[in-house]
């Protein structure tokens, strides 16, 4: 199964390429195809490969696995940069939540790529710190909402104020 | 029920139509502040003894705390804490700028002599003297204290914080005490009768009427009633009573018993039978004034009872399912929380009077009572008439909101 180049441009980071950077990268990615509830990696594994999901959708999940997904990723995004980056074992298990096209890159491929300064490498490295920055500022708005929240419990229609509203209003003399 | 029970309970009715809510609920009928403190003196024979005191500082949502400060054998934290409440929703009835306060030292005051009497008030007020003060808590006579009580209080209080006669009422004229302040209360009671008549198309004058209880309170309201033309018909003290159709001689009984304090069972004169406390509360009248005792309104009573209406000049003197019976029957019973309130509106009025160094004359005073009276009467039969509820629980809600608006509006 071939990489359409059409399809490699239609990957924002790679929409700029010229026809030799786009034949060098498709010459490097590996197809892979998922049905809906397969798995693309689990929590816990060693692998350190990127992969940019081309078409569908998947499931990022995180054990204790409850079932349900703490986010989902949809095509033209990459998946798997924390592994690639850190070195670290897979932090969530994703699994395709409709039919699923991803392209896998391995480490040493990308390494190798930024080494040599190939383009299609440089302009996925600048996808991979967007993705992370996007997140970034999700992350930021979250800490701001959970600070607010720790002043006092969640609020709730204040007894006193609805009392001297009703007592005022009703039982006046 | 016991006293804080039946107040508690009657609050409970209010709040619960009011829909105040358990926490809310719970905060209106806590104490501000319990002082519990002992009180030693030296006895004349040399001896120490050592006697428990009590102040129970109710709420003062709504202003300084105010309630009378009682000597008695059988004063306890209960008791005390019961009339401390009463008396936030008393002042807030007739809406004077009080919140509730009381208290008592349990000693058996006839067995001191005058001069036991006043160190133990002197130390009473050493031991309280930080809890009370003229924007504090202000103590008045109660049972078995009186003027001359308050004269020490008062002298004790300002040793140490100079001249400070508005820390309690109900001194001596010599004092900075209050004109009309004597009589206060009756008068109160004889304002809410002459009204709760007119409403129901009668006058005073010519109604009939039995006082049980002889002290202060009741002769007052016998007195003044009868100046206003009403026939006292039946009146009781502790010894028994006396009654007579055409009426009774109020101003020869005011002055040959009330006063001197004699009993009235050895009262003759023309026309006049012996009845008994029992048989006054159930006499053929227009206005029966329970005017002494707590709890003498039981259920057999208020079956038997045969007044068009009660007006409560004693503190709590009908008991819950008296108080349901006689509102299934149709009688009306003003309750002791409006029906009473004139004793302490005049010591708003002394204590007014003190804090600006000005003296009213006693027309002034009594004028400016019956105005509050009036005032607190109206309230409270507006909610009577517009929601159908009896002229107790009326008041209360009255007492009730007028507290828990204080209280939301200044904030907890």
């Amino acid at each position: 199964m071939g990489i359409d180049p059409a399809d490699a441009r239609a990957f924002p980071a790679f929409a700029q390429l010229d026809d030799r950077s786009v034949d060098d990268l498709r010459a490097r990615l590996r197809p892979i195809r998922l049905g809906p509830g397969e798995t693309l990696f689990r929590q816990g594994e060693t692998d350190a490969s990127l992969y940019l999901l081309i078409e569908g959708s998947v499931d990022i999940v995180e054990a204790p696995d409850d079932g349900r997904p703490v986010a989902t990723r949809r095509a033209r995004t990459v998946i798997g940069e924390l592994g690639l980056l850190l070195d670290v074992p897979r932090t969530a298990t994703v699994v395709a939540s409709t039919d699923a096209v991803c392209w896998m890159l391995t480490q040493e491929t990308f390494y190798s790529a930024i080494e040599r300064s190939e383009p299609w490498a440089a302009r996925l490295a600048l996808a991979i710190a967007s993705e992370l920055a996007g997140r970034f500022v999700d992350v930021s708005a979250e800490l701001t909402r959970l600070d607010a929240d720790a002043g006092g419990p969640a609020p709730k229609p204040a007894e006193l104020a609805q009392l001297r509203t009703r007592l005022l209003a009703e039982w006046a003399f | 029920m016991n006293p804080v029970e039946i107040t508690n309970h009657y609050i409970r009715q209010a709040s619960e139509l009011m829909g105040l809510g358990a926490r809310v609920e719970r905060l209106l009928l806590s104490p501000e502040a319990e002082h519990h403190v002992s009180v030693p003196i030296e006895l004349d024979n040399g001896d120490v003894a050592v006697f428990s005191g009590f102040r129970i500082q109710h709420n003062s949502a709504r202003g300084p705390m105010k309630g009378g400060l009682r000597f008695h054998p059988t004063v306890d934290a209960d008791d005390v804490r019961a009339l401390a409440s009463l008396m936030t929703w008393k002042t807030a009835v007739v809406d004077i700028p009080y919140g509730g306060a009381k208290g008592g030292v349990a000693c058996d005051p006839a067995a001191l002599s005058i001069g036991e009497l006043e160190r133990l008030t002197r130390k009473f007020t050493q031991r309280i003297g930080l809890e009370i003060g003229p924007q504090r808590d202000i103590p008045a006579p109660d049972v078995n204290t009186n003027a001359q009580v308050m004269a020490w209080m008062m002298d004790e209080y300002s040793r140490l914080h100079g001249y400070t006669p508005a820390v309690v009422t109900g001194k001596p004229l010599e004092l900075q005490g209050s004109a009309g302040r004597e009589e206060a209360t009756g008068r109160g009671v004889v304002h809410v009768i002459e009204h709760a008549l007119a409403d129901a198309g009668r006058s005073i004058d010519g109604a009939t009427i039995a006082v049980q209880g002889f002290g202060n309170v009741g002769a007052h309201v016998a007195l003044l009633a009868h100046r206003l033309g009403a026939r006292i018909v039946a009146v009781s003290d502790a010894s028994g009573g006396v009654s007579r159709r055409d009426g009774l001689d109020v101003p020869r009984l005011f002055t040959e018993f009330a006063v001197p304090r004699r009993a009235l069972a050895d009262y003759e004169g023309d026309g006049v039978a012996g009845l008994s406390q029992e048989e006054l509360l159930t006499e053929d009248v227009d206005v029966l004034v329970p005017a002494a005792l707590g709890e003498v309104l039981t259920e057999q009573v208020a079956k038997d009872l045969r007044a068009r209406m009660v007006v409560e000049a004693a503190n709590g003197p009908t008991v819950p399912e008296a108080d349901a019976i006689l509102a299934e029957r149709g009688i009306p019973v003003l309750p002791d929380i409006l029906a009473n309130a004139g004793g302490v509106t005049v010591s708003y009025f002394e204590w007014a009077q003190n804090i600006q160094s000005m003296r009213w004359t006693e027309q002034e005073v009594n004028q400016r009572l019956a105005q509050v009276m009036l005032d607190g009467y109206r309230t409270v039969r507006g909610l009577v008439e517009r929601r159908k509820l009896t002229w107790r629980t009326a008041a209360y809600v009255v007492g009730l909101g007028r507290v828990a608006k204080a209280t939301v509006l200044r904030g907890v």
